[in-house]
């Protein structure tokens, strides 16, 4: 999605969801937890249910706003959110595809250092 | 003459874009030459699953709509436009990429806005319904071939034979109202209203937005056309 010259992830969001955050279509979000923030373009949608939000890992492309592993990403790296722990102890295999998250509106502010 | 159609069943349709990414790995960055220039990779949608949403979760009614150039017998692209698109014998419309240098006018003609502009090239661009691979004796263009639950069909038959077929399996064309006669039809897809809903109130969509392709017209209930 292309805001402000820049193509983001997109981020699917219940509209009850986006309407609790004053969030509307296409507006930049950051999903963010304690592992970090990923700058997604929400798109609402009934397709996931209140509570929930979705977004495809396909992106290898890591753009921090700030230093690096100390801000967001606007690249789309949505695994940031999820455990890097292991399926077993010898394996690479991801044990978890889901995370919790909470989303906020963008604040472009947050950028600048 | 035998000619190429396509038949989209809407209802097999289940959102995975496959065809769009086999169209995006096809002619994205590629030249075909005689046929197309390299799409760009961002803008262009030259085979779009549209998509409309209606009801909140969980009472919730989705539908997709693979939508592309409609290959018209009497393409308004084609017609009185100086030769800028040419109409093949097999029914393929295509655009002379030569004859359409800077006819930017090329992307109103098209009522089904399936023509989009290449701003570096200046030049119309649209699907070309894969004819480099047909001409090499391909059955079906890429979109077609990458389709896993066969919502997607090519035909290659003659006028009378297909008005056969959209006879008996009752297919429609979208906006037949444009008058242009697609070479892609429809199945499952109802452009009339249907008996029973029509007294109903449409339900409203709760994200109306970009992602509506058109709304409901008053008394009709149909999600898809």
């Amino acid at each position: 999605m292309l805001v402000d010259d820049h193509y983001y992830w997109i981020v699917r969001i219940n509209s009850r969801d986006a309407s609790a955050r004053e969030v509307r279509e296409n507006d930049l979000v950051k999903v963010f937890n304690d592992r970090g923030g990923v700058v997604c373009a929400a798109q609402l949608t009934e397709r996931v249910p209140p509570g929930m939000v979705h977004s495809y890992e396909s992106s290898a492309v890591y753009d921090p706003v700030g230093e690096p592993g100390k801000s967001a990403d606007r690249g789309g790296c949505i695994n940031i959110l999820t455990p890097s722990r292991m399926m077993i102890n010898k394996s690479h295999s991801m044990a978890a595809c889901s995370c919790l998250v909470e989303v906020e509106k963008w604040n472009a502010q947050e950028a600048r250092p | 003459m035998k000619k190429w159609h396509m038949i989209i069943d809407v209802a097999k349709c289940e959102d995975c874009n496959n065809c769009f990414l086999a169209c995006k790995d096809e002619h994205v960055d590629n030249e075909w030459p005689g046929y197309s220039v390299a799409q760009p990779r961002h803008g262009q949608r030259w085979m779009d699953v549209m998509r409309k949403e209606r009801g909140q979760f969980p009472l919730l009614d989705v539908a997709y709509r693979p939508t592309t150039c409609m290959h018209c017998v009497e393409a308004p692209c084609a017609e009185g436009l100086g030769g800028a698109v040419r109409k093949r014998d097999d029914g393929i419309v295509l655009i002379d990429l030569e004859k359409a240098k800077g006819r930017r006018d090329l992307v109103d003609a098209c009522p089904y806005r399936m023509i989009w502009w290449n701003e570096e090239r200046q030049v119309p661009q649209k699907c070309t319904l894969c004819a480099h691979l047909l001409d090499q004796g391909w059955k079906q263009p890429r979109c077609v071939q990458s389709c896993p639950t066969g919502a997607l069909q090519m035909k290659f038959v003659d006028d009378a034979e297909m008005a056969e077929i959209a006879e008996s399996d009752k297919l429609e064309c979208l906006h037949p109202e444009y008058e242009t006669r697609p070479s892609v039809f429809y199945a499952s897809l109802c452009t009339r209203p249907i008996r029973g809903l029509r007294r109903r109130r449409p339900m409203r969509s709760a994200t109306s937005g970009s992602t509506a392709w058109n709304t409901t017209a008053p008394g009709t209930a149909c999600n898809v056309c």
